[in-house]
């Protein structure tokens, strides 16, 4: 066998190096460092080669060959064959692969062939018969999945990750085989390439898998009381680390409700985590609206708990703001790597309560539609968080009990509509909050429904839903970040495309973020505002397509007389999002009681220019200094990015920077210490014509603005924020009048062509440029 | 001019491209090698590998392709224009000086559509000379 070249041997070893570090299961030595040492050396390629061998041999679980055929064998490596029970375990693979075959490589463990999704890393196995999968799975102790990447590059030596469950504990036996699947071209519909490969291994009567005495680590329920400060019983997201940073349960294979795209879960005051004996650090949070809360602990055989006790720093609710996420899926991006049908209401209710939410708008979308459209009511639900296929999780030792707690009925989601995967998504995503009917009329596939978004937005406001866009800022970065500003974007993407049409047709009520750069998402909204349009800006988290960590990255904050609650709660959190306090952002600062000359209420008339008077709490917090950067190798969003008010931090102090906004621009500015103490704001600002005002803290939160319209007449603002409507309006022509259906173009145009004029009739009614 | 995404891109893309990149209906993009191999490259030539796209989200604007240097390696990675259509195809080129084996790490970033936010992703590509 020649032997494999250096530098992309190296890049396999440091990379599989890493994929264990990303499963939660680290080397317990400095092998990174080691590894990066050796890529500098200056040796023999032979001598390196040798040294990567030896470096790495005590992790390696399995040698494995691949012959001419494509036929792997297996044998024990040096790595102790430990396992934990109830867990999972990751470990290295050297494969030897003399013919450098490019292939698949995939983990065959006896009586779970073809049941666990291999490929897709899925929060939820593919269970195409239950019935049938059950008792196969619960007759397997032992499990082996191959983590991603998973391909074989033709090296003629590389490494890779293979993680291991064990259902049992004590000294087991046991064998693994990893096979080698070749995709064939052209693709065979008859038999998948694990099925072939699988059939190649029969034909020789050789013994083609390692045989083991696997130990395996006893491990048993502990339990979480996790409590609010007042006492009260909860959910919380809870993240577990032994002391050599392992995470508990692994993220090498989750099911539902755990979610491998998720360090923490989600655990009710009672419910357990299977631990072993061990040192622990152990925390705990409940979204934006708490200091995380640590706790390092000793789990003895005789432990049978964990007192958590969370560390709440504000209670928007307390003040009557009740919180609502617009925009999480349960068939996310992260859900469906393969499709799959999603997860279950049981189990985004737990994620919801989980992140202290009250209301979650759980959007039904192209991947996965035809399932998860069933669980659509036209009310909101709070159901129990219940554990998807029980029959399942018992088989794979996930036995616990899901607990009720005080605060189940706060937290509520309403399932509707999000317009993507759709003939209409060329021209912005599109958000139906309130549906009674979910399905367009005359259509049977989401293929049919129209292929612009107006005829949607008016049968959605025939229902009485409020309609708007997703994730606005995609598409419309223009590579300043300079707000407002006037360079028209080339709509390159599905953030708030035909808004700008919609709107002056009264067919949309607005668009959502909270998301990505504020210059990208507000600039549209200003514009819209200074002409005069009510338009509202919600907070969103698109979770988890755009954010993995949970519901509420992005959020919005709604005042209310009384709590969101029963089947019309989505209506009330509506209703009192148009008219009454409101705003949005990361959930980790707050206005309360944003008000004009005393007056909380969004429209605000007088008789002559002059100064009006506004008044707000303000409030925020952040630890006291910054967070260290994103280690090495880590992607750049697991360090705060979009909206984020570490990001608002001036310098390293503890100081954040509060503006008030008028017209788009910002005309004061001043600094309040985000230590979660309340700061009140009181100041005069002189009005010539009718206006909007807002105060923000970017990127962290945004008030909904209040209109002062000054003498009867209305906001018309800036003469260049309706002539940049109006070109955009051309811009987005030129951009998706092509994805229209024929049949449906000549409308659209005079659509187009009326909301073009609208802006430029307001542009001639503007008093200022 | 029509060209509708269908509401669920599943399965694999229909080429004969060594590489696929899909984008989802909210732009995330994947890239992966397909069936196709890439075969024996000759030193000091030119060559060519294929990219296939299907675009699910309408995406428009720059497919960029990013790469770290790598010794020995030349790439000449062009911008691809993307159209917002369902199917396009692209290539880049790559020559190697001298006959030996690397890895390159190839970044496929549809930059004009996320501003950078989760819409990377990073294949390692082998690639042999003889």
């Amino acid at each position: 066998m020649s032997e494999p070249a250096l530098q992309p041997l190296l890049a396999s070893a440091a990379r599989a190096v890493h994929t264990l570090h990303e499963l939660g299961d680290p080397p317990p030595t400095d092998v990174d460092g080691q590894l990066a040492k050796l890529e500098r050396s200056s040796s023999p390629d032979d001598d390196v080669r040798r040294e990567v061998d030896e470096l790495l041999r005590p992790f390696v679980l399995l040698d494995l060959r691949v012959d001419e055929h494509g036929v792997a064998t297996c044998t024990p490596g040096a790595a102790p064959p430990r396992l934990v029970q109830h867990g999972w375990r990751s470990f290295l693979v050297r494969i030897a692969n003399p013919h450098r075959i490019e292939a698949v490589l995939l983990a065959l463990t006896r009586g779970v062939f073809g049941l666990v999704d291999q490929q897709s890393h899925a929060a939820r196995t593919v269970l195409p018969d239950a019935l049938t999968s059950v008792p196969r799975i619960r007759d397997s102790w032992l499990q082996a999945k191959v983590a991603a990447p998973d391909g074989l590059s033709g090296l003629e030596v590389e490494y890779k990750v293979v993680s291991l469950y064990s259902r049992e504990a004590g000294s087991r036996s046991g064998a693994l085989w990893l096979c080698v699947a070749e995709e064939p071209i052209p693709e065979r519909l008859s038999r998948t390439p694990e099925q072939r490969a699988a059939g190649k291994a029969m034909l020789e009567p050789r013994e083609y898998a390692a045989s083991f005495q696997f130990d395996c680590v006893a491990s048993r329920d502990i339990r979480f009381d996790v409590r609010e400060p007042d006492g009260r019983s909860c959910v919380a997201a809870i993240t577990v680390r032994d002391d050599q940073g392992r995470s508990y349960p692994s993220t090498g294979m989750r099911l539902a409700p755990d979610m491998f795209f998720h360090e923490h879960v989600y655990r009710a005051t009672g419910e357990v985590i299977r631990l072993p004996l061990g040192q622990f650090e152990i925390t705990a949070v409940r979204g934006p609206e708490y200091r995380p809360v640590r706790v390092d602990v000793d789990i003895a055989a005789d432990t049978e708990a964990v007192d958590v006790r969370l560390d709440r720093w504000v209670d928007p609710a307390g003040r009557g703001y009740y919180s609502g996420d617009p925009h999480i899926h349960a068939g996310g991006c992260s859900h469906y790597n393969v499709p799959t049908e999603g997860v279950t209401p049981e189990t985004m209710i737990r994620h919801v309560r989980g992140e202290g939410l009250w209301l979650g708008s759980v959007l039904t979308w192209g991947p996965c539609y035809y399932h998860q459209k069933q669980f659509f009511s036209g009310e909101s639900i709070s159901p129990p968080a219940l554990l998807e296929h029980p029959d399942m999780q018992q088989a794979q030792g996930m036995t616990w009990s899901p607990q009720p707690t005080d605060v189940d009925h706060q937290s509520m989601l309403r399932y509707d509509v999000e317009v993507s995967g759709f003939p209409s998504s060329h021209s912005g995503h599109v958000i139906l909050l309130g549906l009674s009917d979910q399905n367009y009329p005359g259509t049977t596939w989401i293929e049919d429904w129209p292929s612009w978004n107006l005829p949607i937005m008016r049968w959605g406001h025939s229902q009485g839903a409020l309609v708007g866009y997703a994730h606005c800022g995609l598409g419309l970065s223009v590579g300043t970040d300079e707000l407002p500003n006037h360079v028209v974007p080339a709509f390159q993407s599905i953030g708030s495309n035909e808004i700008i049409v919609d709107v002056p047709l009264g067919a949309a009520d607005f668009q959502c973020g909270a998301e990505i750069a504020p210059a990208a998402e507000l600039n549209i909204w200003y514009h819209l505002l200074n002409v005069g349009y009510r338009t509202l800006m919600l907070g969103e988290t698109d979770y988890p397509c755009i954010y993995d960590d949970g519901p509420g990255v992005g959020r919005t904050y709604v005042r209310l007389p009384e709590p969101p609650q029963g089947p019309r709660a989505l209506e009330a959190w509506t209703a009192g999002l148009q008219d009454g306090p409101s705003y949005f952002g990361d959930g980790r600062s707050h206005v309360f009681d944003f008000a004009v000359d005393g007056d909380v209420g969004r429209e605000r008339a007088t008789d002559t220019p002059g100064p009006v008077r506004v008044t707000a709490t303000v409030v925020a917090w952040l630890p006291d200094g910054p967070p260290p950067p994103p280690a090495q190798g880590r992607p750049a969003y697991s360090a705060p990015v979009g909206w984020h008010l570490e990001r608002a931090r001036v310098g390293d102090t503890r100081t954040v920077p509060v503006e008030l906004v008028l017209n788009g621009v910002a005309v004061v500015r001043w600094e309040i210490v985000a230590d979660g103490t309340e700061h009140e704001v009181a100041l005069e600002i002189g009005l010539e014509r009718s206006s909007w005002i807002a105060l923000r803290i970017l990127p962290s939160v945004h008030t909904q603005p209040i209109f002062v319209e000054i003498g009867g007449r209305p906001v018309r603002a800036s003469r260049r924020s309706a002539q940049w409507l109006h070109d955009s309006v051309d811009a987005l022509w030129k951009a998706k009048s092509g994805f229209i259906r024929d049949s449906e173009r000549t409308a659209a145009r005079e659509a187009y062509d009326a909301a073009r004029a609208a802006y430029l009739a307001r542009r001639d009614e503007c008093e200022d440029d | 001019m029509s060209d509708h995404a269908p509401g669920c891109g599943c399965g694999p893309i229909d080429t004969t491209a060594p590489i696929a990149v899909s984008i989802n209906p909210e732009a995330r993009v994947t890239v992966a090698r397909t069936g196709t191999a890439l075969g024996d490259l000759i030193p000091g030539q030119w060559h060519t590998i294929g990219v296939a796209v299907r675009n699910d989200g309408f995406v428009a604007g720059p497919l960029a392709i990013e790469a770290p240097p790598v010794n020995g390696v030349d790439l000449d990675l062009p911008v691809h224009e993307l159209t917002g259509h369902h199917r396009q195809d692209t290539a880049f080129g790559v020559r190697l000086h001298t006959a030996t084996t690397v890895e390159v790490n190839l970044t496929f970033r549809a930059l004009a559509a996320l501003g950078g936010l989760a819409n990377h992703s990073t294949l390692h590509l082998l690639l042999r000379c003889t």
